[in-house]
C-alpha cells in the first residue's frame, strides 16, 4: 500500500536505523502486528 | 467435558468431511443467532446489555443451551462503546436499542479521483472525519478519541472472543470458523458507506469509469482485510456477505462488480484462506459466474431456486441456507419440519452442504421459538446419510 498511514515492518526499520539486529528481530512482529490490528479496525469502520 | 470433547470431534469431523468432499455421518447444522436475538432470548435489556457487555457470557449461555447447532451459534461485533466514542453517523443507536445502519456519504462524488489515487489516504483523511463526526477535529484530540475507540473495539472483541472460547468449550462446538476474517466486495465497499446506495446508482449511470476504477483501487485493501492473522486452513473462512448485485442490471455486474469480487475471492484462496460469502437477496442470474469462484468457496443463499444452486455450483462449492426464517414465524411445527425435510432432500445428496437458515433472526419476534428449535432438532437428529 502506497500511504504513509500504514507502514510494513520493512519500511519501519528502514526509517529506525538506530535499531540493532537483535531488538528488530524481537520487536517485528509485535510491531507489525500493532500496525495490522490498526489496519483491520480502520477498515472495520467501514463495513 | 471428555464428552463435549467427544462431540466437538464428531462435530468438527461433519464439516471437514463438506469441505473435502466427502460424504459426513450428517447434515451439519450450523445457525447464527445475533446479539440483539440473543439479548432478547435471554429477557434482558438490549441498550443495557450491548453496553455492560459482562452479560454477554450468560445471555450466549442460554442461546447455545436451547438451540442446536454443530458449530457455535452466537456472535457480537459491533458494539455500541467505539461507535459513540467516534461519534459515528454510519451505526448509531436507536431508543430501542437497536444498532441502526443509516444512508450515508461517506465519499462525494467530486473525490471519486482522491480515491482511485489514493484509498486509504483517502479513508483516513476524508472518509473518516465525515462518518465519524468525532474524528472531524484537531490532529491531538483525534489522536486521542481513536486510542479510545481502538481500545473499546479491542476490549469488547477480546471479550467476546473469550466467551466463544468458554462456550466452544462447554457444548462441544465444532472447530471450523467461518467468521475467521471479514471483508466486503470492492464494489460493495464503495457502495456501502462511502457513496451510498442512492450515490453509487447514480454514479453508475453518470461516472462510470470512475465507479469501476474505484472499485479496482479498492481491492487491494479488500484482500488485505480478509487476511485474517488466524493461519491459512481450508476449514477457516472469510465471511463475505455480498449486497449490490441483486440491484444491478447483468451488464452493470459484470462492468462493475465481477471482476474485483473475482479477483478478491481468489486472491483470499490462494493465500489459503477460502471465503464465506452470504449470498443476498436473490442470485440465479449469477450462478454461472459464481460457479467460476475457487473450488469449496462456502455459499449460503438467502432466496432463489435450491434445485438450480444443487445442480450448478453443488459439485464445486460448500452450499447452505435457504430456509426461510419467515416460515418459522407464520408456519405450524409440521410445516417447518416438512420444509427442512424437502430443502436436505434437494441439498443434501452428494455432500457439500450444511444446514442454515436464510437469514439470521435479528429479533426474538422474527420467529417463533419452539419451530426454530423444533426445526433444528429434526435435522440434527434425523439428517442422516
Amino acid at each position: 500500500m502506497n500511504t504513509k498511514y500504514y507502514k510494513t515492518w520493512e519500511q519501519y526499520l528502514a526509517e529506525h536505523p538506530e535499531i540493532d539486529e537483535k531488538q528488530a528481530k524481537a520487536m517485528a512482529p509485535k510491531m507489525q502486528g500493532y500496525e495490522d490490528m490498526m489496519f483491520s479496525f480502520i477498515m472495520f469502520l467501514l463495513m | 467435558m471428555a464428552d463435549a470433547k467427544a462431540l466437538a470431534q464428531e462435530r468438527t469431523q461433519l464439516f471437514h468431511d463438506i469441505i473435502d468432499g466427502r460424504i459426513p455421518k450428517r447434515v451439519p447444522v450450523f445457525v447464527g443467532f445475533p446479539v440483539e436475538f440473543a439479548i432478547q432470548y435471554a429477557g434482558k435489556d438490549l441498550v443495557e446489555a450491548q453496553w455492560d457487555t459482562s452479560q454477554l457470557e450468560e445471555i450466549f449461555d442460554k442461546v447455545c443451551r436451547d438451540f442446536y447447532s454443530d458449530l457455535l451459534p452466537v456472535n457480537a461485533f459491533r458494539f455500541p462503546s467505539f461507535y459513540r466514542i467516534l461519534g459515528a453517523r454510519n451505526f448509531v443507536m436507536g431508543s430501542n436499542g437497536f444498532l441502526q445502519h443509516p444512508e450515508v456519504e461517506g465519499l462525494l462524488q467530486e473525490e471519486y479521483d482522491d480515491f482511485i489515487a489514493n484509498p486509504y489516504n483517502c479513508i483516513i483523511e476524508k472518509i473518516l472525519p465525515r462518518l465519524y463526526t468525532e474524528l472531524d477535529t484537531d490532529a491531538s484530540t483525534k489522536a486521542l478519541t481513536l486510542a479510545k475507540a481502538f481500545k473499546a473495539f479491542q476490549d469488547e472483541m477480546g471479550n467476546a472472543i473469550m466467551i466463544y472460547g468458554k462456550l466452544t468449550e462447554k457444548y462441544g462446538y465444532g472447530d471450523t470458523n467461518f467468521f475467521a476474517g471479514f471483508t466486503e466486495a470492492p464494489l460493495d465497499f464503495v457502495a456501502d458507506q462511502l457513496r451510498g446506495f442512492k450515490g453509487i446508482s447514480t454514479d453508475m449511470r453518470r461516472v462510470p469509469d470512475k465507479v469501476e476504477a474505484a472499485a479496482e483501487a479498492a481491492t487491494p485493501l479488500m484482500i488485505k482485510a480478509g487476511l485474517h492473522p488466524i493461519p491459512p486452513s481450508k476449514y477457516n473462512a472469510t465471511f463475505i456477505p455480498l449486497h449490490m448485485a441483486p440491484f444491478m442490471r447483468t451488464s452493470d455486474f459484470e462492468r462493475f462488480y465481477w471482476p474485483s469480487f473475482k479477483k478478491l475471492v481468489e486472491a483470499l484462496a490462494e493465500a489459503g484462506h477460502p471465503s464465506h460469502l452470504f449470498v443476498e437477496q436473490d442470485w440465479m442470474r449469477y450462478l454461472d459466474y459464481l460457479y467460476e469462484l475457487p473450488e469449496n468457496t462456502v455459499m449460503r443463499f438467502e432466496y432463489g431456486d435450491p434445485k438450480l444452486v444443487k445442480e450448478k455450483l453443488g459439485q464445486k462449492h460448500i452450499i447452505s441456507g435457504f430456509y426461510p426464517i419467515s416460515l418459522l414465524k407464520t408456519g405450524t411445527k409440521q410445516q417447518c419440519i416438512d420444509k427442512a425435510r424437502e430443502l436436505i432432500d434437494i441439498l443434501a445428496p452428494g455432500g457439500r452442504y450444511y444446514f442454515d437458515f436464510d437469514k439470521a433472526p435479528v429479533t426474538l419476534d422474527s420467529v417463533n421459538v419452539e419451530n426454530t428449535r423444533a426445526v433444528l432438532e429434526f435435522v440434527a437428529t434425523n439428517a442422516n446419510y
